[in-house]
């Protein structure tokens, strides 16, 4: 009896233990890379094969042919009845390879050559598999029209050099032809600005063939079948020629709908997602999720190539046209005349072994580049690369950052994170982030050291901002004179309103809009260095923005009030977009300025080309003295930080983690990733301009728009000169205030300052209903 | 007689493996998925979040100073203080008649209606309703007024202190068909014989109600405080969808803290504040459970 009660007590013993056991696993930390190579099979690539310590060897490895100074306007590849492969170029000699894509050589294209002789601008060019050509160019001799419509034709040349100019009655409706369409048993399409497919003939003739409901981007042909993809597509769709219907693909429509249903065509230039015919039935699909095969009709969508293991997930590499070969490999042309070439090799590993976990809360196309290339330079690495809130997804960022949170204190948590929008000062306060102070003390004078230094916390340096735009204004040295701090620009706005009675003066007509509009150089005056708030700075904040906002609605043309709104509700039931949330509306706007749609631009400045099109605006007439200032208002010398990179403090592969930090932010990659480089070489890089488009007196390009209205106005685009290359450049060297949103301070400040602008709150009840808001927040 | 003894004790030796057996699979649950992450959560609470260094009570200190907390625990210790008699009275109420009814079916389902509307549609009738332009919006401003009944008058019943009442209105409104049902189970199971023959005795309605029908519903209002209590804590749901992580001052409640906490990686302060809600839940509950048995005594 005492013996079975033991064993009973053995049982129970057991069993607490052995639960005990399982739980010793809740609170293990720094084991974040178990079970790597599992985690990376599944995702793997064609990996078939396997090696005695059960890694899935076998991948698609990459290998770069540089085309770049060959071509110029890609517009397609394709592989020849003959077997060669022919790269068609618009404005350069054809690119014609024999051996597999391996050589390539120039082989210039007489007809194309005669129509750039005659200034006649090539819209379209294709090859069909015979060598026989399809051209759409606007003729220069045409007598111009009035309207946007555009004297285009189509030129069908045989591989003899038969020329057989298609009579093509171009309606109102269709405006001007874009595209060609050449299938391999010698049928021609063309399609037109609207939704009209024609189907063109070597006899002259043309014919409608088909009217879609939205204008095709993308049309590949084999056999009967015609696969067409453009914007709103839903699917793909597949049209049997023959029997004159639609074939459906659930499986297709459904993984389209999964990865790639914001898919862009950029203008059917490079595709977002690129589809092509394989072997007979068999469809290719490849875009920043790899490449996928799939049998029309098939259950399955096979992935042949991650992306996140090659050039295909990199936003840098738009894709142009891609081809699959005979021997199972597949050849890649990428904008900018990158050739890319899939060879499978069975004895490298599907993933890589070594893994390093890498997060951004939202998409960050600058930091998907750095992964993208980071994981090409490194084969060895696999980059594995989370994104809390996916696009189209209904994750909440509270969502996503508990989901962050409960990995990170499993020990399973990233190596590195894009910190933006994150709760940085917690990170660092518990020691989450890395001091990253070594790593940039040795390379200190290759970086704008003071952007650097504005994160150092307590002697540490936890947080590096890839890029950084600046707050900047245009506006006539009249006014820009005043415009010191936010008072300054309160009292230029009642100025201007004096001057420009009924006009739209700032481009906002919100009480919200022009708050948001001041708060990046405002805030980091909003707290104190111990992190309290002060209520004082806000209340100037609110009694400035009204005077501003006052100024701008006083008289207003209420035609310009309805457009503003208009706008905004456009973009909510278009894209479900808050406008006044949106960094589009808080971007400096040159050409409405420089087109008198507005008295003055202020607004981030993000990128070089946009600083030299602000400095162009002295060259418009009427404009010779406006000025492009850096935005002051409550804070001086503020940049705003992008892509703020921190490395775990827990991670086990913090040298990993700052090799990646020493390519993005080394010149090279600084120098591609938009906004402004914190590398000062890359810095200077970026604002060398292209010299093919650079002409004598600098200018560069031009940009044009029209409004709802029907006005419209141009702009010619000068290259900075190097007086306005070292204003920047100072700018650079002096911004030291980072603005970093607080969106539950600024929601406060919003919505009460929406009740003071409006009147039914005084500013003292405004301010009073703020701090109670905020209470709780900062209590936490 | 030895014999007898020892068939016994066989006896209660099967009922209790049999015990144990039954036991067993919903007590390793319990261990699993309650007790060894509770004493992970109070290992957490003397350490530091990330490094895990020992801190000692620096985290209890810490939650004890913070304004938020003290808040969340007067809000949350208000909100249940109010709505919990309140419930238990309105509940009783409703099914002492409804108990004298022969169908009371329908009127029972009636009332669990509530229950069993999902949350986001409760939110969503909340927000209509409360918008600043809402119909209940407008016509609480409008009584407040005419009656006088309430100091201040509120435009904004979700974005003021007048949200507290408008949550503890939601609890009532959700839980009472619940409450009821648990009522008029105690109630329908007080013999009739009982009642029968205090009324024989002379007793009057409102003596048998106090001598005959309360005495006998202890063991279901011990219940039905306990789930209430438990209920209580899930307003949160509503709470949050209404009015978001930083919702009035009056209805921010410990749930909330929590979920800030989490979002902000602040789970130091967090392990030591469920400690002392941990502990102060099972302190009330073991308190109630003993006032109980020692009035059944």
């Amino acid at each position: 009896m005492i013996m079975k009660k033991s064993a009973k007590s053995k049982v129970l013993c057991l069993l607490i233990a052995g639960a005990m056991l399982l739980a010793t696993g809740c609170g293990n930390q720094g084991t974040g890379a178990t079970n790597n190579t599992k985690d990376g099979a599944e995702s793997s690539t064609k990996g078939n094969s396997s090696t005695n310590d059960n890694t899935a060897m076998g991948r698609y490895v990459e290998t770069e042919i540089d085309l770049s100074e060959s071509l110029e306007v890609e517009r397609e590849m394709k592989q020849l009845s003959d077997g060669s492969i022919v790269i068609v170029d618009a404005y350069k000699d054809f690119q014609i390879s024999k051996d597999n894509g391996v050589t390539w050589e120039a082989k210039p294209v007489d007809a194309l050559i005669e129509k750039w002789k005659n200034n006649n601008y090539i819209m379209d060019v294709k090859i069909a598999a015979d060598g026989t050509l399809g051209i759409i160019y606007e003729d220069s001799s045409a007598e111009k029209k009035e309207d946007l419509a555009l004297n285009t034709k189509c030129s069908i040349i045989k591989p003899d050099g038969t020329e057989i100019v298609i009579d093509f009655p171009v309606t109102e409706e269709d405006m001007y032809l874009r595209e060609i369409w050449m299938t391999d048993d010698e049928r021609y399409f063309v399609t037109t600005f609207s939704e009209n497919i024609y189907e063109v003939k070597e006899d002259g003739s043309s014919s409608l063939y088909l009217t879609m409901d939205l204008r095709p981007e993308l049309i590949k042909f084999q056999g009967d079948l015609m696969l067409m993809d453009g914007y709103g597509y839903t699917e793909i769709l597949i049209y049997d020629m023959a029997k004159k219907e639609y074939i459906k693909d659930g499986v297709l429509s459904e993984f389209i709908q999964e990865y790639y249903s914001n898919r862009d065509y950029n203008g059917s230039s490079w595709f977002d997602l690129y589809i092509f015919w394989g072997e007979d039935g068999v469809i290719y699909l490849a875009g920043n999720k790899g490449l996928h095969r799939h049998v029309l009709g098939g259950s399955a969508m096979e992935q042949l190539v991650d992306g996140n293991l090659s050039r295909l997930g990199s936003p840098e590499y738009g894709i142009v046209a891609m081809i699959a070969l005979e021997n199972q490999e597949f050849l890649a042309l990428f904008r900018g005349g990158k050739l890319i070439r899939f060879t499978y090799d069975p004895n490298v590993p599907s993933v890589p072994n070594e893994i390093l976990k890498v997060y951004s809360l939202t998409e960050n196309s600058s930091f998907r580049q750095a992964v993208s290339a980071y994981q090409v330079l490194n084969p060895e690495v696999y980059v594995q690369y989370e994104i809390g809130m996916e696009e189209g997804s209904s994750v909440t960022r509270e969502d996503a950052l508990k989901k962050l949170n409960t990995q990170i204190m499993a020990g399973e948590g990233p190596d590195l994170m894009v910190l933006d929008n994150m709760p940085v000062d917690s990170y660092i306060d518990k020691g989450l982030l890395l001091d990253l102070n070594d790593t940039f003390e040795t390379y200190k004078e290759e970086f704008f050291e003071n952007i650097v230094n504005a994160f150092n916390v307590d002697g540490g340096i936890y947080a590096v901002p890839a890029q950084v735009y600046l707050p900047t204004i245009v506006a006539k040295e009249k006014y820009t004179s005043k415009m010191n701090n936010l008072e300054g620009i309160a009292e230029a706005v009642e100025d201007l309103r004096l001057d420009y009675p009924e006009k739209d003066l700032l481009g906002i007509c919100s009480e919200t809009g022009i708050m948001k509009q001041f708060t990046m150089v405002a805030a980091p005056a909003w707290r104190s260095e111990n992190g309290e708030i002060n209520y004082g700075a806000i209340k100037e904040f609110l009694t400035l923005t009204k005077r501003t906002y006052d100024a701008q609605m006083d008289g207003i043309d209420e035609k310009y009030v309805d457009y503003y709104n208009q706008i905004g509700e456009y973009l909510q039931i278009t894209y479900g977009e808050n406008w006044e949330m949106s960094n589009m509306l808080y971007s400096t706007a040159d050409l409405q300025y420089a087109g008198g749609f507005r008295q003055m631009t202020q607004g981030i400045l993000s990128y070089p080309y946009g600083y030299s099109s602000l400095c162009s605006i002295q060259k418009v007439k009427g404009l010779e003295d406006a000025e492009v200032i850096q935005m002051e208002g409550q804070s001086s010398n503020v940049f705003i930080p992008q892509t703020m990179i921190g490395v775990s403090a827990a991670s086990p592969r913090v040298d990993q983690a700052k090799d990646f930090l020493k390519m993005l932010f080394g010149e090279e990659f600084q120098s591609t990733i938009g906004g402004f480089p914190i590398n000062r070489a890359a810095f200077d890089t970026v604002f060398v301009p292209n010299t093919e488009y650079l002409q004598e007196d600098g200018l560069y390009g031009s940009i044009a728009m029209t409004d709802g209205n029907g006005l419209s106005a141009s702009m010619d685009i000068y290259w900075v000169n190097v007086e306005q290359l070292n204003t920047i450049k100072n700018w650079m060297g002096t911004v030291e205030n980072p603005y970093i949103e607080d969106s539950v301070l600024e929601e406060a400040i919003f919505a009460e300052g929406t009740n003071y602008m409006q009147g039914s709150k005084s500013l003292d009840e405004a301010i009073d209903s703020i701090e109670q808001k905020i209470s709780i927040y900062m209590a936490e | 007689m030895t014999g007898h003894v020892f068939r016994k004790s066989r006896v209660c030796a099967r009922k209790r493996r049999f015990f144990l057996l039954f036991l067993a699979p919903s007590f390793i649950g319990v261990v699993i998925f309650v007790m060894l992450p509770f004493w992970d959560v109070i290992k957490r609470s003397f350490t530091t979040a990330i490094t895990g260094q020992f801190c000692g009570l620096k985290n209890y200190l810490t939650i004890f100073q913070n304004q938020a907390f003290l808040l969340a625990v007067k809000n949350t210790f208000r909100f249940t203080a109010i709505c919990i008699p309140l419930l238990v009275f309105i509940g009783f109420i409703i099914a002492l008649p409804l108990s004298k009814l022969k169908n009371s079916g329908l009127i029972k389902s009636i009332y669990l209606f509530p229950l069993a509307m999902p949350t986001a549609t409760i939110v969503m009738v909340w927000k209509m309703v409360f918008y600043p332009q809402g119909f209940l919006n407008l016509f609480l401003t409008r009584l407040g007024e005419w009656t006088h009944l309430w100091r201040e008058v509120n435009t904004d019943y979700l974005g003021t202190k007048a949200a507290f009442w408008v949550l503890i209105g939601s609890y009532i409104w959700k839980n009472t068909g619940y409450t009821v049902v648990l009522w008029l189970a105690g109630l329908l199971g007080i013999p009739l014989e009982l009642l029968e023959a205090a009324k024989v005795d002379g007793a009057g309605r409102w003596q048998r109600l106090i001598y005959i029908i309360l005495p006998n519903l202890k063991g279901s209002l011990y219940t039905i405080v306990i789930l209430s209590f438990l209920n209580s804590f899930k307003i949160y749901r509503e709470a949050y969808l209404t009015a978001g992580s930083y919702p009035d001052k009056s209805i921010y409640l410990l749930q909330h803290l929590f979920n800030n906490w989490f979002v902000n990686l602040e789970l130091d302060k967090m392990a030591a504040a469920t400690v002392c809600t941990g502990t102060f839940l099972v302190a009330f509950i073991m308190l109630l459970q003993r006032l109980w048995d020692k009035n059944e005594v």
